[in-house]
């Protein structure tokens, strides 16, 4: 009897310990083996769109959001010759990112559609034009990219190893567009300032007194000029960090041809060190034309303009040298300039020179204004030279400018109230439109 | 005389700026390229003006020399640089994937000619079994030398590394069997993947001297930088990174004492407006540090719940959001009109001034 009592108790201890150990393992198994059968989820179809507007580069992937996007899980984009490959990995990417709405210059703003689907932009392949030279001796050949063929992509789901491919296989050719759609806000500006520009130039041809508000800056550079002959010092004068190819830099050679020209009436000296060997050539040009109108071709000095180096700081400590060696009366800083700025600012103000300063980078402005005795802000540069030749036309253009700014500032006041009335009268559609057309995108 | 030297140019400015206007919007060929194309002729006119810019530089800096000039002995120090740079920088570089004796080292030379001497002539197939096979005959003679007297003699070593320079030219030295194993970087297996009659010799000693040491990464030394041309580690780069970019890393540093002293003559209560932008100053500076953060926090706490809108943060805040990007932005939008009217007075040609001439 007690040992069939024993038997009972070990059988059923057996039965309590058996499942005990057994079922946490079964149940761990069977979620391995659930992670590993659960599919992951994928989107159902796929498209292919030339990219709009474009340059024929580009050809834009489409495919809906699914539920359970997350940083884990990325999309997959294969790009084939054919349709049966072979593939490569073109961009692989977070499931939860690249939204239609990121996209706006394609699909505008209308958030809640865009962020309905994924876009990802893919580049085709190329037919290949191949050139044939020889290198010593020996025949080489150099792959150029001709027209885009007709591509195929794929896309698949993944995370960590696993990875499952979308049913659908696209293909498509991108093609060159004649108009950039997303430019047109700023196309539709420039027009506008055309006619102003046309339209205030015949008016200031039919009567010259226009007003034009005092640039104390500009009406200095008769005082530095001056100031500079009577104390027999030379002026220096920079046309900052880029070169000729930069607005700013014309803009500022502008302003030298007459600076020189007051230089040269007034029988000074005029240093000019330059950055660029390319605009050190314009302003040697310029600065002799100056001379030869002012009528002393003789006191021209092409010594004067120079090079001293296109590394940003050494060309500041080159100017900075000067400055401190021959001791300028006047000093010009016209164009746009970078952390160089205060460094030639306040070296020049360090050594008494007035200074006339003028700039349209934002954040030198201030540095410009602290250490300089005149400073420029912004357009004031652009203006510059109209202001100094006090030519109708150019003074017409600076009208057409104020025209140009009395629109964006009654844009600015229309575009506060539309987003005001939007804010509460959300279901016209007009005012989005409007918005958006005006965006930057 | 005057079509070339005025109107000449208003017709190339007039043409170029108005095809550059319809490239920015039109997109297809041939405008799409077009920005590209100008690009690349700037690139090609600079290149020329480089030269113009050389010469004006030495000129400059020969004048201050001649005239003893104050500071001449900079315009000195000038030349010397130039020309060094101008040296190395410009001759092409030499072959570094060639082997020298010290491309050895002297405890190395002995088991390195034993390995060679005996594997080479062994039956298993490998790298030495290769590279013996290549070996001229007195580079064997000479390895053999080296091997049995476990004295590498000068002579001994300039045979063995000739007779290896040897192979190093040999286009078809690389075969899978014979090098099983060896690390080959992309760029090596680029080489290897091309034609080898289309390789240069340059790039058919890049491509073994890798193999070799990739074969004997203990006895071959790493390649060498070289002395001339433009790579890492050449003259022109030890200037360059040595010389030109500490000296411009100290000028650039300067500027914190600079925003010191013009910090200090900006904010001098001399006017209403220069207290205004001190206060402002003081409070986004304050305001950006975190114990000013803490302390206002704490006041503000202290006296009340209401005025949490005077926390520095907060204002620090509001002064960069909204103030600041308001001005900014009035900058911003009329410098985009000034630089549209600006084009367009060059384009039309109303604008000539750059060209010399105002009329």
């Amino acid at each position: 009897m007690k040992m069939k009592k024993r038997t009972n108790r070990l059988n059923s201890l057996l039965v309590c310990l058996v499942p005990a150990i057994l079922l946490p393992l079964l149940a761990a198994a069977q979620d391995d083996a659930g992670q590993e059968i659960l599919p992951l989820p994928r989107p159902e179809q796929l498209e292919i769109m030339d990219a709009p507007h474009d340059d024929g580069e580009t050809l834009l992937l489409k495919w809906p959001r699914i539920s359970g996007e997350t940083e884990d899980i990325e999309y997959v984009v294969y790009r084939g010759e054919s349709r049966e490959g072979p593939w490569e990995e073109l961009t692989t990417f977070a499931s939860n990112t690249s939204y239609g709405t990121d996209f706006p210059k394609y699909f505008g703003f209308d958030d809640d559609t865009n962020e309905k689907f994924h876009i990802r932009e893919v580049t085709p392949l190329w037919e290949e034009q191949i050139k044939i030279f020889t290198l010593q001796g020996k025949t080489r050949t150099i792959k150029k990219r001709a027209d885009p063929r007709k591509t195929f992509y794929k896309l698949a789901v993944r995370k960590g190893t696993r990875e499952m491919n979308v049913d659908a296989v696209v293909s498509g050719i991108p093609h060159d567009n004649w108009f950039r759609k997303d430019r047109a806000n700023g196309l539709i500006i420039l027009v506008s300032m055309f006619f102003f520009v046309t339209f205030f130039i015949a008016k200031a041809i039919r009567n010259p007194n226009i007003f034009l508000r005092k640039i104390p800056g500009i009406d200095a550079v008769d005082e530095a000029v001056g100031r500079a002959t009577e104390m027999g010092k030379p002026i220096l004068y920079t046309t900052g960090y880029y070169d000729i190819q930069e607005l700013s830099c014309i803009c500022s050679v502008n302003i030298l041809a007459h600076v020189a020209k007051k230089v040269a009436q007034y029988d000074s000296r005029l240093i000019v060190p330059c950055k660029w060997p390319v605009a050190m050539t314009v302003c040697q040009e310029v600065v002799r034309e100056a001379y030869i109108n002012a009528g002393r071709p003789d006191a021209f000095n092409i010594n004067d303009i120079f090079f001293v180096a296109g590394e940003q700081f050494s060309y500041t400590i080159g100017v900075d040298s000067i400055m401190v060696r021959e001791r300028p009366a006047a000093n010009f800083f016209l164009g746009t300039f970078a952390a160089e700025a205060l460094i030639l600012a306040e070296t020049g103000a360090s050594t008494g020179a007035i200074q006339i300063a003028g700039t349209d980078s934002n954040y030198q402005i201030p540095f410009f204004v602290v250490a300089c005795d005149y400073c420029l802000i912004g357009e004031e540069l652009y203006a510059a030279s109209a202001y100094l030749a006090r030519n109708p036309k150019l003074i017409g253009s600076l009208k057409a400018q104020d025209a140009g700014k009395m629109i964006l500032f009654f844009g600015i006041i229309l575009g506060a109230i539309c987003v005001s009335l939007y804010a509460f009268f959300g279901q016209f559609d007009f005012l989005e439109s409007i918005l958006h057309f005006f965006t930057v995108r | 005389m005057n079509f070339l030297k005025r109107k000449l140019p208003l017709i190339i400015v007039f043409f170029t700026g108005v095809i550059m206007m319809i490239a920015y919007y039109v997109p297809h060929s041939p405008f799409g390229d077009m920005w590209k194309g100008a690009s690349s002729w700037y690139m090609v006119i600079a290149g020329f003006t480089l030269v113009l810019g050389v010469v004006s530089l030495i000129r400059n800096h020969y004048r201050k020399i001649r005239l003893g000039k104050q500071g001449f002995g900079y315009s000195i120090v000038m030349f010397i640089t130039l020309i060094i740079t101008a040296i190395f920088g410009v001759l092409p570089p030499e072959n570094i994937y060639t082997l020298r004796p010290v491309d050895i080292e002297e405890e190395n030379w002995s088991a390195f000619c034993s390995t060679l001497a005996r594997k080479g002539q062994g039956e298993v197939p490998g790298p030495c079994r290769r590279i013996w096979t290549l070996l001229p005959k007195e580079a064997r003679g000479a390895a053999q030398e080296i091997a049995e007297s476990k004295n590498a003699t000068e002579p001994a070593k300039e045979s063995l590394i000739a007779g290896l320079n040897q192979v190093l030219g040999n286009p078809n030295l690389y075969r899978k069997e014979s090098f099983p194993g060896i690390y080959l970087s992309s760029r090596v297996k680029e080489l290897l993947g091309k034609d080898s009659k289309t390789l240069i010799d340059r790039e058919i000693n890049e491509m073994n001297r890798n193999v070799l040491m990739g074969a004997f990464p203990d006895d071959i030394a790493e390649i060498r930088n070289p002395m001339r041309g433009n790579k890492a580690g050449s003259v022109f780069m030890w200037v360059f990174d040595y010389i030109n970019s500490a000296a411009a890393a100290t000028v650039f540093s300067l500027l914190a004492f600079y925003i010191a002293s013009a910090a200090y003559r900006a904010f001098r209560v001399r006017t209403l407006d220069a207290t205004v932008m001190l206060i402002t100053a003081l409070i986004v500076m304050i305001g950006r540090v975190p114990y000013g953060e803490m302390f206002s926090n704490f006041l503000t706490e202290k006296i009340s719940s209401h005025l949490v809108f005077l926390r520095l943060d907060k204002l620090t805040t509001f002064f960069l959001n909204y103030p600041t990007v308001a001005a900014k932005r009035a900058i911003i939008l009329g410098m985009g009109l000034a630089m549209v009217s600006t084009s367009m007075r060059v384009i039309l040609g109303i604008e000539r001034t750059y060209m010399g001439s105002d009329e």
